[in-house]
């Protein structure tokens, strides 16, 4: 119903992935769970978020074959920290404007 | 269709990337469609739309990311060239420099006393005034002691439009005279950096 900017599908991704080290199917299923988002979404999004240095890769043996996985840098928890208190920020203001009781 | 027929159309669709860049795609891809499962890879590639926008949000990604790193480089290249220009002194500059100054003095220290004469001159108008203003007030409160009404009134109401008056030119003689002082610095500013050229 409301869209989802890039921010904050940055912002849930470096959140899902600062949990625990997960991979890109992984990811858009956890997405899923909480917002509707294409499957094609994803993965300019994990892209992005490598090359700016926020995520790093590694791949791993997974029957077979190698899966890869995305792990939290340094710099992507910082970036997750700002993007918590831009979201609280940002809340709050919508909140102000829909919630019922006056101020 | 079938992930093989998707991933094919993806990689040509893609064509037009780096190398790198549509390999790590395409790895992306063809691992997202073993995670589906083999019995699910129809679904897997139903739901992910048609290969062109698919490919189509990989490109524009990619694209903006080039343009935004481009733009980064630019940015430190300013950031870099300014202080470095602005900390060349060539000392013989500086020595012909200092020479200049003490050879013209004769003519730009009787120039800036002028000037700065000036200022003070402008100044003094309403600082004087000012202060007369307020000596011809006292003189009133004065004479209403005295009981000398008549020449109270009329030397209070005098030192209510002196003080008016000054009130009406203290903004512009103000102004005049910073206006004259930025001039004056912005002659030292463009003088003193002609050195470093």
């Amino acid at each position: 119903m409301f869209p989802i900017s890039s921010a904050l599908l940055d912002a849930m991704v470096l959140a899902i992935v600062s949990h625990e080290d997960t991979y890109g199917y992984k990811i858009t299923q956890d997405m899923q769970e909480a917002v509707t988002i294409s499957e094609s979404t994803l993965y300019p999004v994990l892209r992005r978020l490598q090359k700016n240095g926020a995520l790093d890769t590694f791949d791993q043996p997974y029957m077979g074959r190698n899966r890869r996985y995305y792990t939290i840098t340094a710099l992507g928890r910082a970036m997750l920290t700002q993007y918590r208190i831009d979201w609280a920020e940002h809340k709050e203001h919508i909140d102000s404007i829909l919630k019922e009781e006056l101020k | 269709m079938s992930a093989r027929e998707f991933l094919e159309q993806l990689e040509g669709c893609l064509s037009r990337l780096p190398a790198e860049e549509r390999e790590n795609a395409m790895a992306y891809y063809r691992e997202y469609f073993m995670e589906a499962g083999e019995d699910k890879e129809d679904e897997a590639a139903a739901s992910l739309g048609s290969p062109q926008s698919v490919a189509e949000r990989i490109i524009n990604e990619s694209e903006e990311a080039l343009s935004e790193v481009v733009y980064r480089e630019h940015e430190e290249e300013n950031v870099q060239s300014a202080p470095v220009t602005e900390e060349k002194i060539d000392p013989a500059h500086t020595v012909l420099m200092i020479l200049l100054i003490i050879i013209s003095s004769p003519i730009w220290l009787a120039a800036f006393i002028v000037i700065i004469a000036f200022c003070f001159a402008i100044a003094c108008v309403p600082v004087s005034l000012g202060v007369s203003s307020l000596a011809v007030l006292v003189q009133g409160i004065v004479e209403i002691c005295t009981g000398e009404f008549g020449y109270a009134i009329m030397d209070i109401g005098s030192a209510a439009a002196i003080a008016g008056f000054v009130m009406l030119i203290w903004q512009p003689v103000f102004k005049l005279t910073g206006i004259l002082e930025g001039s004056i610095k912005k002659f030292f500013k463009t003088a003193f950096n002609r050195r470093n050229k």
